[in-house]
């Protein structure tokens, strides 16, 4: 079966920057990312189009076999990451960091659906910030359940 | 009383429709299943609306529910998103009539995508590692059947070898014997004995090569000789099948430093593969394998083509030909592993081979191999980084004969000191001579097109030469003597000659003028 993930890693001193491009799924190879010698991983969601339960249950065996003294960053996770972060044990570990994540808004005005890319220090009291078209400038709606959606941001 | 807001903790997507089968209600996993945003799903739309396709959605098994009050199970149900239009999702559904109210329903989705994708990934490689396990056992068979055949033809030989004698006895005794009624049908009857007895000979000679076990050895050799050899264990074959074989050769010399067992395993397997193709294709015009063989002018590289006119190889089929186990044949006649051992041999001499686009509804397997001198190189390859630092004396042999040049390989090889390269060619030897800064040349003089003397004359007025040593299996001419003359020339060695004596003329050549 073919390999679905691409894993692009880049190494900057004891930090790996580690992009994931395609499908996380039972053919994803996540041994490819080498499990010692660094201090900080910085996985780079940006281009995941798909995760699977299989690729779930992959991603978690991967985290525990990384253990706790690594820190791990996740950055421009795109709103499937962000569900499954929600609603699966194990893929947010109290040595993780959400960096950035894409939410989902939608402006009236043009009838599209928008990702835009937070922070999560914009988010406050799991409230959607405040979000405008800009084109029009006009405020857009947040495109979810804010409460479901922000629910891995604690407190 | 159910409070609806737990359907929100649940992983299974859940919806509720009125009847009119819009959704009124719909929790957490269902917007996250559906990919589509809340916006939506709570602006009156049916579930339907949901999916691409619009009609596999069971709207009967719905009206059926409210109809009897009655739980329903689906059969398994295939959609594509609206969002994400070339994914397919795979789910169950199971409808179940509002307690509160009939006509509403809830719709559970059991989303088996995952479970159907393995399933049929399980299954494609089950077959895979059957048909694997089929051919390993056919392979298993066949190399008995190979160790068996190395054993048949060597017992063969001694009554072939009793045979043929005794054949050549009576052809002999027959000559000498006065003239009788019949006696030219009987020396025809024994001379067509003894031809045949020869053909069989031959067959026997050419298996034990076939088999011989001679891993790594590379030799010098001519591969015109060699194609024309081992289409021998066809011939009989593409006789009694009507096809026509014709060989396409190039009128250069086509010398190859290769291990000569391997390279005829390559064409055998290829000339066999044609042979079976065109035996399948018994309705085709005039049936015929080509074997082509020649020489890139610019890079030395030498080409060899398996062509045919048979049944062909279908173009869904062509990226999948060099893959063990991968046969079209059925099990008993094809092992799979034919191509891909071919593969493998002619990438561990550094050269190619691939399907090539052929016109005519021809078949074209294509073997490039690299020239005699590059792989020369290539077998000094732990020398080459530095070669120039090497400090042993590095030779080049210029002959157009390979069996002179694979003397002058096994006499050197016995020495460390000695670093051989091989070429038949002027051209390709300067060449060398050039990049790599040889210390000796021994030439032929008496080549087909430009032999030793044309070559030493390139470096008459260099300062910086390799010391010459001409060869010749006749007699030096007086113009010969005179080139001896030449500034670079160190000595002369007559064919044949003893190892030793090549060891010490090179050595000689290397600190004075020995002529």
């Amino acid at each position: 079966m073919g390999q679905n993930l691409k894993i692009v890693t880049e190494v900057q001193g004891r930090n790996i920057k580690i992009k994931l491009k395609g499908h996380i799924n039972e053919d994803a190879d996540l041994a490819q990312i080498p499990l010692s010698g660094f201090d900080q991983y910085n996985f780079d969601f940006n281009e995941v189009e798909l995760i699977n339960s299989c690729g779930i249950r992959d991603w978690i065996v991967f985290l525990d076999k990384l253990g706790p003294k690594s820190k791990i960053i996740y950055s421009r996770c795109p709103q499937i990451i962000i569900e499954q972060i929600n609603m699966v044990q194990g893929f947010l570990r109290p040595n993780c960091v959400i960096e950035s994540f894409y939410a989902p808004y939608f402006c009236e005005h043009h009838d599209t659906e928008k990702k835009i890319l937070l922070k999560v220090s914009e988010v406050k009291a799991r409230k959607a910030p405040k979000m405008c078209c800009e084109e029009t400038g006009e405020e857009m709606e947040f495109d979810a359940i804010e409460e479901q959606y922000f629910y891995f941001i604690k407190g | 009383m159910i409070d609806i807001k737990a359907y929100d903790q649940l992983h299974e997507a859940i919806l509720l429709v009125n009847a009119k089968n819009e959704i009124i209600y719909f929790n957490y996993s269902a917007s996250v299943y559906f990919q589509t945003p809340p916006r939506i799903l709570k602006s009156g739309i049916t579930p339907e609306e949901i999916f691409v396709e619009k009609t596999a959605w069971p709207i009967t098994l719905l009206e059926e529910a409210r109809k009897e009050n009655e739980v329903k199970i689906s059969a398994e149900i295939s959609f594509s998103l609206q969002k994400i239009a070339a994914q397919k999702i795979f789910f169950v559904l199971k409808i179940v009539p509002s307690s509160e109210n009939s006509q509403e329903l809830f719709l559970f989705f059991r989303d088996i995508t995952v479970e159907k994708h393995l399933f049929e990934k399980y299954k494609t490689q089950m077959k895979e590692i059957e048909e694997g396990h089929a051919q390993i056992i056919q392979a298993d068979k066949l190399a008995t059947l190979g160790e068996m055949t190395a054993s048949i033809s060597h017992e063969i030989a001694n009554p072939l070898t009793i045979a043929s004698g005794n054949v050549e006895v009576a052809k002999g005794l027959l000559e000498s014997a006065a003239d009788f009624e019949g006696k030219d049908v009987l020396k025809n009857c024994i001379e067509n004995a003894y031809d045949s007895l020869q053909g069989i000979n031959e067959i026997i000679i050419n298996m034990k090569t076939y088999l011989h076990k001679n891993e790594d050895k590379k030799e010098y050799v001519d591969l015109k000789i060699l194609v024309e050899d081992v289409l021998q264990l066809l011939k009989l074959s593409l006789k009694e099948n009507n096809i026509e074989l014709s060989f396409d050769f190039t009128d250069d010399e086509v010398v190859a430093f290769v291990n000569p067992v391997k390279i005829r395993q390559v064409v055998l397997n290829l000339a066999k593969n044609s042979f079976d193709a065109l035996c399948e294709d018994r309705i085709s015009k005039k049936r015929k394998l080509t074997i082509h063989l020649s020489k890139n002018e610019d890079d030395g590289s030498i080409v060899l083509k398996v062509i045919d006119n048979g049944s062909g190889i279908p173009a869904h089929l062509k990226s999948e030909v060099f893959r063990p186990f991968f046969t079209t044949k059925s099990i008993g006649e094809g092992t799979g592993l034919g191509l891909p051992i071919c593969q493998k041999i002619i990438l561990a001499h550094n050269g190619k081979i691939g399907l090539e686009d052929s016109k005519d509804g021809e078949t074209c397997f294509q073997v490039i191999l690299p020239g005699v001198e590059v792989s020369s190189y290539t077998q000094n390859e732990r020398y080459l980084s530095g070669l120039a630092d090497h400090p042993g004396i590095k030779v080049l042999a210029l002959d157009d004969e390979p069996q002179v040049l694979n003397v002058i390989n096994h006499i050197l090889a016995e020495e460390d000191e000695f670093v051989f390269i091989g070429s038949t060619k002027v051209e390709d030897a300067l060449r060398i001579i050039h990049k790599f800064g040889v210390d000796v040349v021994i030439a032929d003089v008496n080549m087909p097109v430009r032999g030793g003397f044309d070559l030493a004359l390139q470096f008459e007025n260099a300062t910086e030469a390799p010391k010459f040593i001409f060869m010749t299996g006749g007699k030096f001419s007086e113009e010969d003597y005179e080139k001896l003359k030449f500034a670079h020339v160190r000595g002369l060695v007559q064919k044949p000659f003893k190892a030793q004596e090549l060891k010490d003329i090179i050595r000689k050549a290397l600190r004075a003028k020995v002529v």
